[in-house]
């Protein structure tokens, strides 16, 4: 994903990322975007386009990004025997229950990746956005060359005011109906079910590709309501390797998203409150020891607001310097979403549990609420405690083995 | 998170150790629980590379079988149906039945078991993959258009099933997941996310030496199961691959070598987690039991003798997925208990009862008075009853009013209502259970606790003489028949490979997040 943004901001984000390399992004960076719209550090990160794992690892805290190799060999086997090695007959035959596909050789099939030219050259994308735009244009125009199936289009999108490039796994159509949105997964639906865990993420990225595609039927002059609001999932059946198709409605998680990422401020006005000569290319002459370099580079992203949750693990490859910093500051997000909200005003655990034993201090008036149900809880678990006296205590037990 | 989980939570933190959520210990353990920890091959649904299992909190006396390459089939069932063997093993002696006269009905009687087995994993992911992945992979083994296997594989299937089904149920013990249990009762400094992990969760328990979170980093490392460590994975793929050639080329000296090596790393790992489960248990059973434990334990052993009858005819069959209308009437039942069991340990437990209290739905307070000869006319009544009016010096604010009913604490038979009630006072009528209060002997001076909550004011449950509806005969069976599937039925669904199409597998180097499948650029 290539962010990059018109205007004025484009000087400010080039600064940002200096001479560090630029992040070829994946699916995680669109998740953490989507997952968690509110969190600054993320956005300046992905509008300046510097690789978040690396950034954590030069602050002392990598994101372990080990995959196994059985998963991703299991994955990439999965995709390409329903398009490759079948001639896109086993993609068109789990799509069937869906979308009426003509059987290869009647069926054509555009693959946006045999584009030619170097792979992963800014080029390279420009020229697959092209591609996509024209065989998008061919299938809303109702022309009968048309591809059945566009195979991993590229997208290109305004995300809260960065331009992204995202790559669905494939589109379908059939001439003279709608458009349908395909991915492709590796986990298993066993008896019609999935991991919801994954399943949700699943529909939170195609609820982007979604938005995206509509947006880029807008810009081309059609009707975004050619695209159905769902998207069909193809996975393997139960145990084996057989595909199954699943539509999964969108148009719920589709309009969420919009709010969510309607209600962020535009990254433009996000980059204006950061501080004057703001990088993350702390050391471009290379000259600092790794202490130095490491406190240099943690002050110029402290600089930029977080806004951690313990989710933040699953989606952001900044979530370990994050959750460091969480419990260095004693933050209640560490705690979770809910405690941070809950808590609001409080600024750290410690905090909590002083206005939980003792009340509001002289200045803390604002806190008097929160102090209340805190101090009422804390009462009604000390009344608890007197009662059993055992209860407060974590049992001293000898270990039995150092796990 | 409630408010007293945040309290619990900062102190906590503060002590680097975990706090008792509760005062005693909700579950049931059994003398020898069966403890269960698994690795599944990553990319495939139910692939197991190896399971470690046993009664004994020594892993070196676990049993552990070991797949060198799950995707062949020979391979993962040799792993599979050894497990099997001795999991059948575990649970016979739970299957025999006995007969018992039914409660009221001279003459007739009931067969039931006089135990069921227990087995303990350590995380909920792990519970899932043997009940709902592995045990459901397995049970339709032996029919229809499918492989063969022994029947004990297939008796695997029906009991894991039955497993999976009843660990729905809230507050039964046949299948425990130690994340679960451990953070039923306990609150840690970290997120109920973070608590999942059964390694870092423990060592709140156990207390975080020295700098805690860099400790915790580097047991986030440890892979409990069902899914290992990627980097894990990555070294063990050589050997995986190398028993794939041995395999091809008919070199038993080259398997035995690359199966001993994964057995070694899959023993080594499996440990780790099977002893850390183990401690759990360790754990869980200092603390005392709650009173209705016995009670929850007692159905479980009931709804146990209901599988156990069915499993006296042959091997049980259960449905691929339940018709509408059981499910929505599973789901009432589930929540139904799940009210029941809230209420239960409020009454066992203060500590939950905190949660009731500082919501001000408590009375706490020191008896002033007490006129056990009161007598009045109850509405709708004629006759004057007893109606002891006890009264309280509050101890702790309330929000209950005048008029609500509550039971109390010290004996839930004790219901009363709430009159003049002040900010500082109040007086309850108690118009039920007079005779338990007066078996109980209270004094003036006594402190008493009454809840705002009636335990019968929900659903009745289940009448101890019909079947549980769970266990009827199935409707919708089997194979074939999943409508709305089209390919259904045309394989058993197995992840096999043939040796050729094993070899046949490109080495995946280094990898990264960015070489996922799906991977947007
Ligand atoms: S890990 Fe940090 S940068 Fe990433 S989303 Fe969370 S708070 Fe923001």
């Amino acid at each position: 994903m290539s962010l990059r943004e018109g205007g004025d901001a484009v000087g400010g984000l080039d600064a940002i990322r200096g001479t560090l390399p630029g992040a070829r992004a994946n699916a995680r960076s669109v998740a953490a975007l989507t997952e968690n719209p509110g969190c600054t550090r993320r956005r300046v990160i992905d509008a300046a386009g510097v690789a978040a794992h690396e950034l954590a690892e030069k602050l002392g805290h990598p994101t372990p990004r080990g995959q196994s190799p059985f998963a991703i060999e299991g994955g990439n086997r999965f995709e390409d025997r329903l398009k490759r090695r079948s001639g896109y007959e086993l993609l068109v035959d789990a799509l069937a229950r869906y979308v009426d596909l003509p059987k290869p050789p009647d069926l054509i099939v555009e693959d946006v990746n045999d584009i030619g030219g170097r792979r992963y050259t800014p080029e390279w994308m420009d020229a697959r956005v092209a591609r996509t735009d024209d065989v998008l244009s061919q299938i809303a125009r109702g022309d009968e060359h048309a591809p059945h199936i566009v195979d991993h289009p590229v997208l290109r999108f305004d995300l809260t005011g960065v331009t992204v490039n995202l790559e669905p796994d494939a589109l379908a159509f059939r001439v003279g109906e709608k458009l349908e949105l395909v991915e492709i997964k590796a986990y298993p639906i066993i008896d019609g079910q999935a991991d919801p865990g994954k399943l949700a993420s699943t529909a939170g990225q195609s609820a982007v590709y979604h938005m995206a595609l509509r947006a880029t039927l807008e810009r081309l002059g059609f009707d975004p309501e050619l695209l159905v609001w769902s998207v069909i999932l193809v996975a393997p059946r139960n145990f084996g390797r057989q595909p199954v198709a699943h539509r999964i409605p969108l148009k719920k998680k589709s309009m969420s998203l919009a709010r969510v990422l309607k209600a962020v401020p535009r990254t433009p006005d996000v980059l204006a409150t950061l501080p004057d000569g703001l990088t993350f290319d702390v050391d471009p002459a290379a000259k600092l020891d790794g202490v130095a370099l490491r406190w240099a580079l943690r002050n110029a992203v402290e600089s930029v607001p977080a806004l951690y949750v313990p989710e933040c693990v699953q989606n952001c490859d900044m979530a370990k310097f994050c959750r460091w910093e969480a419990w260095e500051h004693d933050d209640p997000a560490r705690l979770g979403r809910t405690v941070r909200d809950n808590l609001a005003g409080v600024h750290s655990l410690a905090d909590a549990l002083r206005l939980a034993t003792s009340g509001p201090a002289a200045g803390e008036e604002e806190l008097a609420d929160v102090a209340e149900a805190l101090g009422d809880t804390y009462a009604a678990i000390q009344r608890a405690r007197a009662r059993v006296p055992t209860a407060g205590v974590t049992p001293p037990l000898p270990r039995a083995s150092t796990p | 998170m409630t408010l007293l989980d945040v309290v619990m939570a900062a102190e906590a933190a503060r002590a680097g150790a975990a706090v008792r959520r509760t005062a005693y210990r909700h579950v049931h353990l059994s003398d020898r629980p069966l403890v269960v920890v698994a690795y599944n091959l990553s990319g495939e649904a139910a692939a197991p590379l190896g399971i470690m299992y046993g009664t004994d909190n020594d892993p070196g006396k676990a049993s552990l079988v070991v797949a060198a390459e799950p995707r062949n089939r020979d391979s993962r069932f040799g792993a599979i149906n050894a497990f099997a063997t001795d999991f059948v093993e575990f649970v016979r002696p739970h299957l025999i039945l006995r007969a018992v006269p039914v409660p009221r009905k001279p003459g007739t009687f009931r067969q039931v078991t006089s135990s069921a087995p227990q087995i303990v994993t350590p995380n909920r992911a792990t519970r899932a993959y043997l009940g709902a992945r592995l045990g459901r992979s397995l049970r339709y083994l032996g029919l229809g258009d499918t492989h063969e296997v022994p029947e004990s594989t297939q008796w695997t299937g029906a009991h894991l099933s039955w497993f999976a089904e009843h660990a729905n149920l809230p507050g039964q013990s046949t299948f425990l997941a130690m994340t679960e249990t451990l953070s039923q009762h306990f609150v840690t400094g970290q997120s109920a996310l973070e608590d999942e992990n059964l390694a870092t969760l423990l060592a709140w328990i156990d207390g975080l030496p020295g700098d805690r979170l860099p400790e915790l980093e580097r047991l986030e490392q440890h892979a409990y199961g069902p899914v290992p460590n990627p980097d894990w994975e990555r070294r063990l793929e050589p050997f995986v691959r190398a028993y794939t050639e041995g395999l091809r080329e008919d070199d038993p000296e080259r398997m035995r070598l690359a199966f001993e090596h994964v057995e070694r790393e899959v023993r080594d790992a499996l440990s780790v987690a099977y002893a850390a489960t183990h401690r759990a248990i360790a754990v869980m059973r200092s603390i005392s039991p709650a009173a209705s434990v016995a009670k929850r334990w007692d159905n479980d052993v009931y709804e146990w003798g209901a599988h156990a009858r069915r499993s006296a005819n042959g091997i049980p069959r259960f449905a691929r997925r339940h018709d509408p209308l059981r499910a929505a009437a599973m789901l009432q039942r589930w929540s139904s208990t799940a009210e029941e069991l809230e209420t239960d340990q409020a009454f066992d437990d203060p500590l939950i009862l905190a949660g009731l209290d500082a919501a001000g739905r408590c009375v706490t307070g020191d008896v002033t008075s007490l006129d056990v000869d009161h007598k009045e006319i109850k509405p709708g009544g004629k006759n004057r009853t007893t109606v002891p009016l006890i009264k309280l010096t509050l101890t702790a604010p309330t929000q209950l009013l005048a008029g609500e009913v509550v039971r109390w604490a010290g004996e839930q038979r004790v219901k009363g209502e709430l009159r003049d009630v002040h900010p500082e006072s109040l007086t309850i009528a108690i118009t039920g259970g007079v005779k338990a209060l007066g078996e109980a002997s209270v004094g003036v001076g006594d402190e008493m606790v009454f809840v705002g909550l009636d335990p019968w004011g929900g659903q009745n449950p289940w009448a101890p003489d019909e079947v549980p509806w769970t266990h009827r005969p199935t409707t919708s069976e089997l194979a074939g028949d999943d409508s709305t599937d089209p390919t259904a039925g045309a394989s058993d669904d197995s992840p096999d490979m043939t040796v050729a199409e094993l070899a046949a597998i490109p080495i995946v180097g280094a990898v990264s997040p960015a070489d996922e499948p799906g991977v947007i650029l």
